[in-house]
């Protein structure tokens, strides 16, 4: 029957504003872990750094340090650290932390990766201008910006494999999210593509 | 790559943009198929206003789930089936299904469609619309896109002699609308 074809194959070109609601529908739902890690403007909890290392196959924990924590966003921190630690062990594979672990990960500082030594391949230096983001200038020349969240473990991701961290930087240019100074979606992302590329 | 320009954009460009959050790419996808999509609302929908929500909530999750579409099939198909499962969902709420004895559903199971094809498909769209959406929905999935009534069933959580009874209504409502349209325009 012709007209069931007719029917089914029915076009109509919407109203003009009906890509603009979407559009507008598409651009207001930022994910609310998203928009958690945007409003943290805080340093990684440290059994993070441990978990992004270990993914890494980075050498182990040299020492400790402490962060502050404003007051008033120690709530917030607590809940998006949690997320964060799940999150990361979730695609590092761990599957031995226990709830203690979780709760390392919210309220106590821990170990994280330090500066690699003058040996290193890569200059880094600060941009006195814009504190977000930190400059390596690479042996043949090359400025690549990170974020300053980055600065401690970049030298020894470069050492130990700067072609996995150059792939890793392509990647991030070419990818859907916006990359902050000041959250931790990048390193989600890393985590997410390397997780991708395990066999 | 021209954006701009269509024609250097295939089906798999314009996914793979979207996925990675290109606005351009995603509105260039939406012009290609909304025409598509929004025949499909028009049909589930009572009216515009409902259409363009339906339009709207499907585009939003096409582009969600863009990453697991797997190009296996058809992409429209399986935009479109969003689309529908959309518009059931829409109308989930709102949908009355009234139950119809036996002797109606088989009489009206009988019913000749051959006189819809005299009709311009513009004429039968109106005439779908003024169903009631349970009818207008069970319609739909059986008869334009080809679903069981066990598969209509599981979709709308119902039985299979609901959507057989559904249908036999619909159908002889909208031969009740086509006939007092026929009698319409003769008058005139």
């Amino acid at each position: 029957m012709e007209w069931r074809k007719n029917l089914y194959q029915f076009e109509v070109t919407p109203p003009a504003n009906a890509w603009d609601n979407i559009r507008a529908e598409l651009e207001s739902d930022v994910p609310v872990i998203r928009k958690a890690l945007t409003d943290y403007a805080e340093e990684p909890p440290a059994l993070v750094w441990e978990a992004i290392t270990k993914q890494l196959d980075l050498p182990g924990k040299t020492s400790v340090v402490w962060y502050r924590r404003p007051a008033y966003v120690t709530l917030a921190a607590a809940s998006v650290a949690a997320i964060v630690f799940l999150f990361v062990n979730f695609y590092t594979g761990r599957k031995d932390f226990s709830a203690a672990d979780v709760a390392a990960s919210v309220y106590k500082p821990g170990p994280v990766i330090q500066p690699a030594a003058t040996s290193d391949p890569v200059a880094v230096r600060m941009d006195n201008e814009d504190e977000n983001y930190i400059y390596l200038v690479t042996k043949s020349g090359e400025v690549k910006r990170v974020s300053y969240k980055l600065e401690k473990m970049v030298p020894e991701i470069m050492k130990q494999d700067g072609e996995k961290f150059r792939k890793w930087s392509n990647k991030i240019e070419a990818s859907a999210f916006i990359p902050a100074g000041n959250n931790f979606f990048d390193i989600a992302e890393m985590i997410r593509i390397l997780g991708d590329e395990k066999p | 790559m021209n954006i701009s320009g269509n024609h250097s954009l295939s089906e798999s460009d314009l996914i793979q943009g979207s996925i990675n959050g290109d606005r351009r790419m995603q509105e260039q996808l939406y012009s290609t198929y909304s025409p598509k999509m929004y025949g499909v609302c028009l049909r589930y929908a009572g009216n515009a206003d409902d259409a363009q929500d339906i339009l709207q909530e499907g585009f939003v999750k096409v582009f969600k789930n863009l990453p697991r579409f797997r190009a296996e099939g058809s992409f429209e198909g399986w935009m479109r089936r969003i689309f529908v499962n959309t518009a059931i969902e829409h109308y989930r709420k709102k949908v009355n299904l009234q139950p119809v004895g036996e002797n109606q559903e088989s009489t009206l199971e009988n019913n000749d469609w051959s006189a819809l094809d005299r009709l311009a498909v513009k004429d039968i769209m109106q005439a779908v619309q003024e169903l009631s959406p349970g009818y207008r929905t069970v319609f739909n999935l059986y008869v334009i896109e080809g679903y069981t009534h066990k598969d209509i069933a599981a979709m709308m959580g119902i039985s299979e002699g609901t959507s057989k009874s559904q249908l036999a209504r619909a159908k002889a409502i909208l031969q009740n609308i086509i006939t007092g349209k026929k009698k319409g325009s003769n008058k005139k």
